[in-house]
């Protein structure tokens, strides 16, 4: 019993802790701020609901995660809008000129919300969030090569997109 | 230019005003319902204590406790009904070669996840990890062919798969009967059946594995089963009690059970066990082991009988699990 109230308090902590988080990674989905809340909403009644299969108190912050980029996922499913992601769809570059205009830094960042959705999410994980490899392989549900081609993937993707070189 | 660089434009997204107080209600709501259930759980204890506990009432306990959970669901968590595959059947070579963070058995074997899905389909709120054993033919091994560990496979996929067609035949009959006896939709209430399927590799040192595969579902009454698999990758062949235990096998498991049975409901008065203490008139006891008893060995090298739900005790006390001795392993 006691072990269980942990459980929850520990859930209940790291979802105050990252909400903004959880809200930005549901915005890099739906590209709308009311979806966006409507993801998180979900994510967090889910992660409530479900706090008792957390399995090891180690790793609540990919397992919240995982179910964020879970309702991200239905809710992207259930809106069924395309979010143009090969580069030939993208509306030419005129995005990420603009972006370049506010830095690089602005460019690199609209430029990654153009990516493939899994390699998206690896990269925000990874270098946005600062979670380990091994953190977001649980929280996208992967292994841990799958990550580390994708990151690659999305490095190739990116150097494209922006033409030019991209360090890790 | 880094990828690093778009973190503080990342970062720089206005979060709505809205979204702490949102946030901060959802949880104060779940809070307050949190402690009304376990208030519900405590009547529970109580009817337990006062009244014959038998198996029927057990289940129309936990239906009471589950449509109160049901009710207070939002129904915009209740009305999302999808099919998430985060995985389809990966049998190549190419996953083979990605999934390297999974558990290598010496240089025989590796246990590896070879179908995940978890999400909602219908009726049905379904989590499950199936494992296969994926053999690498090493050199010095004796393992010529997969078709030992390939035959170990099939029967894993085979359960998985009769398990979730039984558990989902049962709930749809469920659901039928539920609504040609009078239930309405409002009774019904979208509610589902959770079908778990997942494994645990209990010991794993070159060339022994044991391999526990989980099936269980949960709808008016929560259910689970295990299926244990404890091979020599050496010989490609199934251990048995007997390979682990020796010659004296049933006597040192009868003998270790019967003493942690006496123990447990000594020290416990919770604990009850069919033919035991109070029960001792009522039901037939544990009498002895056998071939088909499930064992798997643990990481401390030791022996572990698992008796499933209601086979040596009553269905409350769930699955039993007993620590015999140690394993004998060259």
């Amino acid at each position: 019993m006691i072990k269980t109230d942990e459980k929850y308090e520990l859930v209940v902590s790291c979802i105050t802790e990252n909400q903004d988080s959880l809200y930005r990674l549901a915005l890099s989905y739906t590209k709308d701020r009311q979806s966006a809340l409507d993801v998180v909403q979900n994510t967090v009644l889910r992660a409530l609901e479900s706090y008792e299969r957390l399995r090891n108190s180690a790793s609540v912050k990919p397992w919240l995660f995982k179910i964020a980029v879970n309702e991200s996922n239905r809710y992207m499913a259930k809106n069924k809008r395309e979010i143009p992601s090969e580069p030939s769809e993208l509306p030419e570059e005129a995005y990420i000129e603009k972006a370049y205009e506010k830095g690089e830094g602005n460019a690199v960042c609209e430029a990654v919300m153009h990516l493939p959705e899994d390699m998206k999410t690896v990269v925000i994980l990874r270098y946005f969030e600062d979670m380990s490899l091994k953190e977001v392989a649980m929280a996208t549900d992967t292994a841990l090569n799958t990550v580390k081609s994708r990151l690659y993937a999305a490095h190739r993707r990116l150097e494209k997109m922006l033409k030019r070189e991209v360090e890790a | 230019m880094r990828i690093e660089d778009g973190k503080r434009a990342y970062k720089d997204a206005e979060i709505p005003e809205e979204l702490h107080s949102m946030v901060e209600g959802l949880i104060k709501a779940d809070r307050k319902k949190r402690t009304s259930n376990i208030e519900g759980q405590k009547n529970i204890e109580d009817h337990k204590a006062s009244e014959n506990y038998d198996e029927k009432n057990m289940i129309s306990i936990s239906e009471k406790r589950r449509k109160h959970f049901m009710l207070k669901r939002t129904a915009a968590a209740a009305a999302a009904v999808l099919v998430l595959f985060t995985a389809g059947v990966n049998t190549n070579e190419a996953f083979a070669k990605t999934a390297a963070s999974i558990p290598v058995i010496g240089e025989l074997a590796k246990v590896l996840t070879v179908r995940s899905y978890h999400g909602n389909d219908g009726d049905f709120n379904i989590n499950m990890e199936v494992p296969g054993i994926e053999t690498s033919g090493a050199e010095g091994s004796s393992i010529t062919d997969s078709e030992f560990t390939d035959r170990i496979n099939a029967e894993i996929k085979k359960i998985s798969d009769e398990y979730t067609e039984q558990a989902k035949h049962e709930f749809e009959e469920y659901k039928k009967a539920f609504f040609e006896t009078g239930g309405t939709e409002e009774e019904w209430n979208n509610r589902q059946m959770d079908i778990t399927i997942d494994y645990d590799i209990k010991y794993q040192e070159n060339p022994i594995l044991s391999l526990e595969l989980t099936t269980a579902k949960g709808w008016v009454a929560a259910s689970e089963e295990r299926h244990y698999y404890n091979l020599d990758l050496s010989s490609d062949r199934r251990l048995s009690l007997k390979d682990v235990l020796g010659d004296d096998w049933k006597n040192i498991c009868n003998t270790e059970v019967d003493r942690q049975i006496k123990e447990q409901i000594s020290s416990d008065d919770s604990l009850s066990y069919f033919g035991y203490g109070d029960n001792e008139l009522t039901a037939e006891k544990f009498t002895s082991v056998d071939e088909n008893t499930g064992f798997y060995i643990n990481s401390d090298k030791k022996v572990v009988l698992v008796f499933p739900e209601y086979s040596i005790a009553p269905g409350y006390m769930g699955i039993r699990e007993f620590v015999v001795g140690n394993a004998l392993l060259s």
